[in-house]
């Protein structure tokens, strides 16, 4: 019954993480979609240690994968301080640079 | 470690996994950004509190130092710097376009996850240290090999930054 619960929010993060990325404009909203994602995979992960009778291989890859981004996140809010400061925009519509 | 009944442990995931949805919309859909991240804590934060009950509490304390103590310091660090500028709402992708994939992508996870649903969770235990340092060795030099360039990165990246504030 508690499985059911934890893999409808594994699934649900990772339906709304996928939403966020499709629909939003704003850089910092696609780094907070991109996190909503991964912790619906760490989740997803945890939960198929467990369910395959190896919880600390899942726990063990789900924290490889907490770690992966957390450096994503480091270098993707660096990258956005920079584009701000360079373009003065944080819109991925105005951001037509790398099209010239 | 909590040892609720089966009844309250299906009600406390159940409000748990509701309170994860909740903040993870609120932080998508909110319109200020301060707001965002708040929700995106509360994400971290019941997020913890399911992988706790799920009998991980490691991975709880991490996803809760890493997700409330860092992420988010750093979330709230960068919207200081950038301050919150305005964009339009209306998605780059059409929203049908967008809706039909997602829509066919949380079919398929659907699918996927299905069989686990029935899946007893409790298993055979490991220490998490043994798998960590031994069987997984190879796995963890690799993050710490990351987490130096991470930070080589971001150390890289900024001092522009810090030239243009001293000027």
């Amino acid at each position: 019954m508690t499985t059911t619960a934890v893999l409808a929010a594994a699934v649900g993060l990772i339906g709304i993480g996928l939403g966020g990325l499709l629909l939003s404009r704003h850089l910092l909203k696609l780094l907070i979609a991109v996190q909503i994602l991964t912790k619906g995979l760490i989740l997803a992960v945890a939960t198929a240690g467990y369910a395959g009778g190896a919880p600390a291989l899942g726990q063990s890859i789900a924290l490889a994968i907490l770690v992966a981004d957390a450096i994503i996140i480091a270098i993707g809010l660096a990258l956005i301080v920079q584009i701000q400061q360079r373009l003065g925009t944080l819109d991925i519509a105005d951001l037509t640079v790398l099209r010239r | 470690m909590y040892d609720p009944t089966q009844r309250q442990a299906f009600m406390i995931a159940m409000i748990t996994a509701a309170c994860i949805l909740v903040c993870a919309v609120l932080a998508l859909g909110a319109k200020r950004l301060l707001v965002s991240v708040t929700a995106l804590v509360g994400v971290s934060a019941s997020l913890s509190l399911m992988l706790y009950l799920l009998g991980a509490p490691m991975l709880a304390v991490v996803e809760l130092s890493v997700g409330i103590g860092l992420i988010a310091v750093l979330l709230v660090f960068t919207l200081n710097l950038v301050g919150e500028e305005q964009v339009e709402r209306r998605p780059v992708l059409p929203v049908m376009v967008a809706v039909g994939l997602l829509l066919a992508v949380v079919a398929a996870l659907v699918y996927l996850v299905q069989p686990l649903a029935s899946s007893d969770l409790a298993g055979p235990t490991s220490p998490l240290a043994q798998t960590l340092w031994h069987d997984q060795a190879a796995n963890t030099l690799l993050q710490i090999v990351l987490i130096f360039a991470g930070l080589i990165s971001v150390l890289g990246l900024l001092p522009e930054i810090k030239e243009r504030t001293e000027l």
